[in-house]
């Protein structure tokens, strides 16, 4: 068993490459993007800077039968130094 | 000929099965009730790691195989949030009474779900921590002074309902407090206040309104709120304002947390991350016994039994209070 962590371009590719597993026994943990800079307001709450959103599309898996990505997926591996994700 | 045994002696030998296995009796809640002639009786009662038990059959071929992969809290018999660990089943005291709690797949978008001044905030709202309550859940004191105090951290819309919620303690003043999802990519707002007083929760639609919004009342003056709401495009900010109204109050709270769905899940606790509860899986390999009917009671609610018999059964969502084969 081993959890990793993923990047794909965008939803429809990490989709694709859900689809094409064939008897993998996984949770997938599917987060789109990751508010990575908090927006700033004034103190009425109105907006001066907007969040900066992640690039990319993210996707946590734990694969229970597997200690290493099955083939095609390593590529899209990452490790962020900060999660902004875990598991409970 | 097949021996009926006492309901006594069937009860006295289950649990002495489970010490045997280094099992844990969590309650003996319903055993007095039992249908002696069922092939399978499950009542929530009994557990350990990766098994829970059955009353009948009385031996190990009709226990239940359980499978979470993460940390997950339940509603203890004392009314307190407790964690239980990975493929632990949750019997869980959330309505009173013992129920097997099997849940889908959540993930809290809130990164501080108790050190809840670290989330993004807007004008004087404050926050004191005090001594850890049980399961050293950290409990904060917010402070505000104006209506538009508030937290609002922001996640990436997802496209679809979002459920809200947050404990909060009634601690001698009735408030009214708001939870509410604010969409750049539509620069809407959906949400609900909340006017909490000792005995309950009433609720009134904010701006283009809620889905669902209920409470749980656990005692003490402590209720669980939550609102469910629109997250439709861009960034949803998820607002909550102590007090919707221009008035300085102070109450106890923490655990706030926003899942996509229409129901707010068990707690899951966040500190400078999401984070995610798998779901549960429990399920019993029935090739072994000889099964016509499966009666699921859900929610306190007799189901109409299934006589198309699957191989290998497994419970469904929600909160089950007993599952009977024959």
């Amino acid at each position: 068993m081993i959890y990793l962590r993923y990047e794909f371009n965008d939803k429809e590719q990490a989709e694709s490459k859900i689809a094409k597993l064939e008897d993998v026994n996984a949770s997938f943990i599917k987060l789109d993007k990751f508010v990575m800079t908090e927006g700033t307001y004034d103190s009425e709450g109105v907006e001066i800077t907007a969040p900066i959103l992640s690039e990319g599309y993210a996707l946590d898996v734990l694969w229970r039968d597997l200690d290493a990505s099955p083939y095609g997926w390593k590529t899209y591996e990452v490790e962020p130094s900060n999660p902004k994700h875990r598991l409970f | 000929m097949m021996m009926l045994h006492s309901l006594q002696d069937i009860v006295s030998r289950f649990i002495d099965r489970v010490a045997l296995d280094g099992g844990t009796l969590d309650n003996q809640i319903g055993l007095s009730n039992v249908d002696e002639t069922a092939v399978l009786t499950l009542i929530p009662t009994a557990y350990k790691e990766r098994i829970l038990y059955c009353i009948l059959p009385e031996n190990a071929s009709g226990d239940f195989d359980v499978s979470r992969n993460s940390i997950a809290t339940r509603i203890d018999s004392s009314g307190e949030i407790e964690e239980m660990a990975v493929n632990i089943p949750r019997i869980n005291y959330s309505t009173g009474t013992p129920t097997l709690l099997v849940e889908p797949q959540r993930t809290n978008l809130i990164a501080w779900s108790e050190t809840l001044g670290n989330n993004t905030k807007s004008g004087g709202i404050s926050f004191t921590y005090t001594n850890p309550l049980a399961g050293n859940i950290i409990e904060a004191v917010v402070s505000v002074t104006n209506a538009n105090d508030r937290l609002q951290p922001s996640f990436a819309a997802v496209g679809g309902r979002v459920t809200m919620s947050i404990f909060v303690k009634h601690d001698g003043t009735d408030f009214t407090t708001q939870l509410n999802t604010f969409n750049t990519g539509t620069s809407t707002l959906f949400g609900a206040r909340a006017s909490v007083t000792s005995t309950g929760v009433t609720f009134t639609s904010f701006s283009s309104g809620f889905d669902d919004a209920g409470f749980t009342n656990y005692g003490s003056g402590w209720f669980r709120i939550f609102v469910s709401c629109q997250s439709t495009t861009g960034t949803t900010f998820a607002q909550w304002r102590p007090s919707s109204i221009t008035t300085t109050i102070s109450y106890p709270c923490f655990g706030y947390q926003v899942e996509a769905g229409n129901t707010a899940s068990s707690y899951i606790r966040t500190a400078g991350a999401q984070a995610t509860r798998l779901a549960d899986d429990i399920s019993v390999d029935l090739t072994s016994l000889s099964i016509s009917s499966i009666t699921e009671t859900i929610d306190g609610v007799e189901q109409t039994p299934i006589t198309s018999i699957p191989s290998t059964y497994t419970i469904p969502q929600g909160n089950i209070n007993k599952i009977v084969m024959i």
